[in-house]
């Protein structure tokens, strides 16, 4: 097997997994993004050689990034070619930030970059917890009994009392505003 | 958290994606945008009364077609730039064109021209609003462009805003256009582009600032 046949049957699967979690699939959605984690993290990784201790919590706002803006992902498009965008837009907003200026990200070379190491996680130096303790009430009660205690969206609307639509709206937004805080601008 | 826990929360009953929901917002809200810019323009400076004669006209189709083109390019490319991976391929030279071409003719026919009709050619009788009333069209454009934006992925921020601006100053053109007398393609590749480029330079340097994520 070539190596452009390996990218492309990635290629193929992860997309075929990205587009069932779009039409509603939760469990695919989850594999997706175990599976995206490990690129991310061998393409982190690569780029983060001198702070390896940032890897982590990049690798988690990425993922959050892609979770938030994944109505962006075009199905005519590679999913690989998407994410990498992501990734990188993610990557240079980190040394923007911490004011590395003119940091050389090599984007050419999609494939290549992506490339499949199985590297186990790091713990993240930031932790997401405490960052949704900090959500105004709404969102954060949203989250937790949903996305967090596993409730359907009914059963934590009796359980906060707010109306069904209020919890789906919170945790999209609860989600946004994370992002924000994971940046460090909320 | 851990990453595996993270996953687990985001795709737990995440909802099926509605991407024409979001298309069709950002259409509601460009239009509702153009329908203020238009109803600014007819209240503060009016239609032109001699608007349908105008339709005869050639050099009125030639505006048309110049704003009208830039309008469709910015949009086109605003498309992409929204779509992390696509956004990378967006060129914005095609963008020249339609001013190239416009300033080609323009040129030719100031060459053609006695000496003394090449300064009303290239002022008109509004060279002194033609831009600034462009810009102000605009506005409400551009807010809703860049709540637009705002929606989707934006990688080039910069560039983004940029075209964002561009693209409300060639609609607010359009709008203006049903204003305006002037047809000579020396006047519209000065102050049109002029007007357009306004908000477009706004865009640029507001880009990072409006619409990281």
């Amino acid at each position: 097997m070539t190596l452009l046949t390996v990218f492309s049957d990635r290629e193929t699967h992860l997309k075929a997994l990205f587009l069932k979690s779009q039409a509603g699939d939760t469990a695919a959605y989850a594999t997706c993004l175990s599976e995206l984690s490990l690129l991310l993290r061998g393409f982190l990784r690569k780029r983060l050689a001198s702070l390896p201790d940032e890897v982590e919590d990049l690798v988690q706002e990425v993922l959050l990034a892609i979770h938030n803006q994944r109505h962006t992902f075009d199905a005519a498009q590679p999913l690989t070619a998407w994410a990498h965008g992501i990734a990188r837009f993610k990557l240079v907003d980190f040394f923007r930030r911490r004011g590395v200026q003119g940091q050389h990200v090599d984007i050419d070379d999609v494939e290549a970059d992506l490339s499949f190491e199985s590297q186990p996680a790091e713990d993240a130096k930031r932790d997401v917890m405490t960052l949704l303790d900090d959500l105004p009430e709404k969102q954060r009660e949203a989250i937790h009994w949903v996305k967090i205690e596993g409730l359907s969206i009914a059963e934590a609307a009796d359980k906060t009392g707010q109306s069904q639509s209020s919890i789906k709206v919170g945790i999209h937004r609860g989600l946004k505003a994370l992002a924000d805080r994971m940046r460090g601008v909320a | 958290m851990k990453t595996d826990d993270l996953i687990s929360m985001l795709a737990k009953d995440a909802p099926p994606v509605d991407r024409r929901a979001y298309a069709m917002k950002a259409a509601l809200a460009l239009l509702a945008a153009a329908a203020l810019s238009f109803a600014v323009m007819v209240v503060w400076m009016s239609i032109n009364p001699k608007l349908a004669a105008l339709l005869g006209n050639l050099w009125f189709w030639v505006r048309f077609a110049f704003i009208a083109s830039l309008a469709a390019l910015t949009w086109w490319a605003l498309s992409r730039l929204g779509k992390p991976g696509a956004a990378r391929s967006v060129s914005l030279w095609p963008l020249v064109v339609p001013v190239l071409v416009l300033g080609v003719v323009g040129v030719w026919m100031l060459i053609d021209a006695p000496a003394d009709r090449r300064m009303p050619m290239i002022l008109g009788v509004s060279w002194d609003v033609c831009s600034r009333n462009i810009a102000m069209l605009s506005i409400p454009l551009f807010l809703a462009s860049i709540w637009v934006a705002r929606q989707f992925a934006p990688t080039r921020l910069r560039v983004t805003g940029a075209v964002l601006g561009f693209f409300s100053g060639a609609v607010g053109a359009l709008i203006y256009s049903m204003h305006c007398p002037e047809l000579s393609p020396s006047f519209l590749m000065i102050w049109y582009t002029l007007g357009m480029l306004i908000p477009a330079v706004i865009g640029a340097l507001l880009g990072r600032r409006l619409l990281a994520w």
